[in-house]
């Protein structure tokens, strides 16, 4: 989850670097933002299926 | 350390809005260029201090593991934040050719003070690295 939270840091730092507002993302920045999503929802449902096994 | 070099920064701060002027990048006068460089060191001392905390950090054990990732994630993104606050403290071209007393800017590509978000004040315009550096927090 760190590592999550410092590429939204980092996405929106690239943002910002391309001139870009924060309420009008183009295509890139949409894109990686979905992409990063998508990575920690797969993340979270490892870690609770890891967890979950454990418990059993 | 951390402690000190934010009360300073933040009284800084608070003492130039209650003045009604600008207390980052301002070096419109010799007191605002005195209290512009005690901002840029104590927020020097913020990150080194930080630094150092986070090398204590990932040096000594924290418990379980969950609770040390998520210690040691934490002072990381601190100092990851804090470092991009550095980004903003170059001059522009336009600031360099029109000098105004202003060395530095939160916008990208555009002066500071145009249209943005209430309260917050992040442009609705242009870059603005307020927001890495906020997120960041």
């Amino acid at each position: 989850m760190t590592v999550g939270y410092l590429a939204v840091v980092g996405l929106v730092t690239l943002q910002a670097l391309r001139g870009q507002s924060i309420v009008m993302p183009d295509a890139v920045t949409l894109g990686l933002g979905a992409a990063i999503a998508a990575a920690m929802a797969a993340a979270a449902v490892v870690i609770v299926a890891r967890g979950t096994a454990r418990g059993r | 350390m951390i402690a000190v070099a934010l009360v300073v920064e933040l009284a800084i701060i608070v003492g130039a809005a209650a003045a009604g002027t600008t207390s980052h990048f301002n070096v419109s006068t010799p007191l605002a260029t005195a209290m512009w460089s005690l901002i840029a060191v104590s927020i020097s001392v913020l990150w080194v201090a930080t630094f150092v905390a986070c090398l204590v950090l990932f040096r000594n054990p924290l418990g379980d593991r969950a609770r040390t990732i998520a210690i040691r994630g934490g002072a990381l993104i601190s100092l990851v934040r804090f470092g991009l606050g550095y980004l903003m403290t170059s001059p522009t071209a336009a600031q360099l050719a029109n000098f105004g007393g202003i060395a530095g800017v939160h916008a990208v590509g555009i002066a500071d003070g145009g249209p943005g978000l209430p309260v917050l004040v992040w442009s609705t315009v242009a870059g603005d690295l307020h927001i890495p550096h906020f997120v960041g927090t």
